[in-house]
C-alpha cells in the first residue's frame, strides 16, 4: 500500500522509473535499510522536514544542527519491512568536513532549499557536487526539495518553481515542494523516497 | 521546583521533579559547605593563585556567586580584559563583515529557544547581548569568525557572567587558548580530539572501541556535539557548569575525562547494541538520567573512573592523530 501512496503522489516531473512490482514481490528477501542524506544551506529547514515526518511535530525555533544526526523510520513496502535511515546534516559550510564522512553509501540524496531564498537554490548544485564526491552518481536517487512553501504566495512560488524545475532537470533530480509547518506533501514525499529507494535496492539485488 | 530553572531554561515535560528534588536537597548541603569554604578562601582578596588547594576547591565546584570571577581569573580572561581596555567596544563600533553578521543573525532565534531569557519578548532580551558578543568575537578572531556551537557557549557565558565584555573575554579564552583549533574552518583540532578520544577508548574501554569499529561507527557521529558544544544540551546545566569550572582551570583534558567516564560507566549498556542505529541511540541515552544529574558525584567519578590521563599522553596522541588526519587530506 506504500507503493500506491508513492505512485499516486504528484511528482513535478517523472524520472525514469519503471515499476517492477512483480519482480519486487519475487525478489525481495529479508530486511532492508536505505541511507538517505539530507543536505542544504543553513536554516532552510532540513531538521524541521525530518521532524515533521518522523515525529509529526513542528517547532519554528528548532535548535541549529551541529555536526550530523540521524533518525530511523520504519516502513512496510509491499509487505516487506523496510527502513529509511535519514541523515540530518549541519548547513554551516565548515561542518561539511565532519558531515561529509557520512555522505558515503547513500541510496538517495535529498537537497533542500528554501523556496523564498533564491541563493539557497543556487547553492544546491554545490551541495550535490559535494555529496556525489562520496557516492556513485549512477547508483543514487536525487531529490530536490523546496521547503517553507507556506511562506510563499502562489505568484512568488510559481516563479521560483520554474527555476527549481530547471535545476532539478539539470541534476536529474525529482522535484518536490513541501511545507513542514503545514505538513503539506511531507509524508507523500518520504513515501516516494521510500518507494523509489526500495525499488532500486530490490532491482540491484535481482541483478 | 518550578517549570523554569534558575538559569531560565524551561524544564522538559517529562522532567522528573521528585528525583531531582531528592538530589537537590542533598546537593544543597554540599553547596552550602562549599560556599563557606570559598568565602573564606576569597576573604579580603578578590584573586586566587594556582595551587593544589585551589585546584581541589574548583573540582568540588565553584559557588555560583563566585563562578564568573574565578572563571575570569583562572582562564586569564581577566588579565586580557584589563590589559586591553576599550578593545571590546571598539570591535563593536568598527566596520562589520556582512557575511559574518548574517550567519550570526540566522542563529539568534535558534540558540536557546527553550530559555525564557533568550526569547525575543524577554526584557532584557539576551539575544542582543549574544549578538554583540559573537559579532565582536568574529571580528577579533578572523580566522575563526563564527562557527555554530559558539552561540551556545557564548549563551552560557552570558547567563553566568551577566556581563557582555566578560563573556567576550571568556569566549576568547576558550576558543583562542583552551580548545586547540576546534572552530576554525578546517576544524582540525576538533577532528583530532575526536580521534584522540577513540584512541583513549581503545586503551581504557577496548570492548566499546571494538564494537564501534565492527559496526563502522565513526566517533564524530556520536561525540562531535560533546566537543563542539562542551556538553551544552547534552548534559544537565548544573553538570555542564561544574565541568566548565575545571575546564577553565585545567584545560581541554577535562573533556576527555568526562567522555571516558560516560563511556566507561555505561560500558555494559553500550555493548548491548547490535547494530549501527542502536549504537547511536545508546550514546544519546548515556548522557541522561541520575548518573549525570547528580553532578557532585559525577565530578568525583571523572577524576577516578577513567584512571590516569596525563597531558603528555594526550599530547602524544594528538600529534599522531593529527598527522594521520593530515595525511588523509
Amino acid at each position: 500500500f506504500r507503493k500506491e501512496a508513492a505512485l499516486h503522489a504528484r511528482p513535478a516531473f517523472h524520472p525514469t522509473v519503471a515499476s517492477a512490482c512483480q519482480e519486487q514481490r519475487t525478489g525481495t528477501v529479508g530486511f532492508k535499510i536505505s541511507k538517505i542524506i539530507v543536505v542544504g544551506d543553513l536554516s532552510v529547514g532540513k531538521t524541521c522536514l525530518i521532524n515533521r515526518f518522523c515525529k509529526d511535530t513542528f517547532d519554528k525555533n528548532y535548535k541549529a544542527t551541529i555536526g550530523v544526526d540521524f533518525e530511523m523510520e520504519r516502513f512496510e513496502v509491499l509487505g516487506v519491512p523496510f527502513s529509511l535511515q535519514l541523515w540530518d546534516t549541519a548547513g554551516q559550510e565548515r561542518f561539511k568536513c565532519i558531515a561529509s564522512t557520512y555522505y558515503r553509501g547513500a541510496q538517495a540524496i535529498v537537497i533542500v532549499f528554501d523556496v523564498n531564498d533564491v541563493a539557497s537554490l543556487d547553492h544546491t548544485r554545490q551541495w550535490l557536487a559535494d555529496a556525489l564526491k562520496e557516492n556513485d552518481p549512477s547508483n543514487v536517487i536525487l531529490f530536490l526539495v523546496g521547503s517553507k512553501k507556506d511562506l510563499s504566495t502562489p505568484a512568488q512560488y510559481s516563479l521560483m518553481e520554474k527555476d527549481a524545475l530547471k535545476v532539478a532537470q539539470e541534476m536529474q533530480a525529482e522535484y518536490w515542494a513541501v511545507s513542514s509547518l503545514t505538513g503539506e506533501n511531507v509524508r507523500d514525499f518520504f513515501f516516494r523516497v521510500a518507494a523509489l529507494t526500495f525499488e532500486s535496492s530490490v532491482l540491484a539485488e535481482l541483478e | 521546583f518550578c517549570r523554569v530553572d534558575p538559569y531560565g531554561f524551561e524544564r522538559p515535560d517529562d522532567f522528573d521533579y521528585a528525583s531531582y528534588e531528592a538530589f537537590f536537597s542533598r546537593y544543597l548541603v554540599v553547596l552550602t559547605r562549599r560556599a563557606i569554604k570559598w568565602s573564606k578562601l576569597l576573604k579580603g582578596n578578590k584573586s586566587i593563585q594556582k595551587s593544589l588547594k585551589v585546584k581541589r576547591y574548583i573540582r568540588k565546584g565553584i559557588p555560583n556567586e563566585h563562578r564568573a570571577l574565578i572563571w575570569m581569573i583562572a582562564s586569564g580572561a581577566q588579565t586580557n580584559m584589563e590589559q586591553n581596555p576599550g578593545y571590546y567596544h571598539r570591535l563593536l563600533e568598527g566596520e562589520k563583515n556582512d557575511k559574518l553578521v548574517e550567519a550570526i543573525k540566522t542563529d539568534m532565534n535558534r540558540t536557546f529557544p527553550d530559555n525564557v531569557k533568550f526569547r525575543k519578548t524577554a526584557d532584557p532580551c539576551l539575544q542582543h547581548t549574544l549578538y554583540n558578543v559573537l559579532v565582536a568575537y568574529g571580528h577579533h578572531n578572523k580566522a575563526v569568525g563564527y562557527c555554530q556551537g559558539m552561540n551556545f557557549i557564548a549563551g552560557y557565558l552570558i547567563l553566568i557572567t551577566k556581563n557582555e565584555e566578560e563573556s567576550f573575554w571568556l569566549l576568547d579564552a576558550l576558543i583562542g587558548r583552551i580548545l586547540p583549533d576546534y572552530y576554525s574552518p578546517a576544524m582540525l583540532g576538533l577532528k583530532t580530539d575526536q580521534e584522540v578520544l577513540g584512541e583513549l577508548v581503545k586503551m581504557k574501554v577496548p570492548a566499546v572501541a571494538e564494537l564501534m569499529e565492527r559496526h563502522g561507527v565513526m566517533w564524530t557521529l556520536v561525540v562531535s556535539r560533546w566537543f563542539i558544544c562542551l556538553f551544552i544540551d547534552i548534559l544537565p546545566v548544573e553538570t555542564v557548569l561544574r565541568i566548565w569550572d575545571c575546564l577553565f582551570y585545567e584545560g581541554s583534558k577535562i573533556i576527555f575525562r568526562v567522555a571516558l567516564t560516560l563511556i566507561k560507566q555505561h560500558q555494559a549498556f553500550i555493548l548491548e547494541a547490535t547494530n549501527f542505529p542502536d549504537i547511536c541511540d545508546k550514546f544519546k541515552q548515556i548522557t541522561k538520567g541520575t548518573f549525570v544529574t547528580e553532578c557532585h558525584s559525577f565530578m568525583q567519578k571523572i577524576f577516578t573512573d577513567p584512571g590516569s590521563l596525563s597531558i603528555a599522553t594526550i599530547n602524544k596522541l594528538r600529534e599522531s592523530c593529527r598527522e594521520k588526519l593530515l595525511s588523509q587530506g
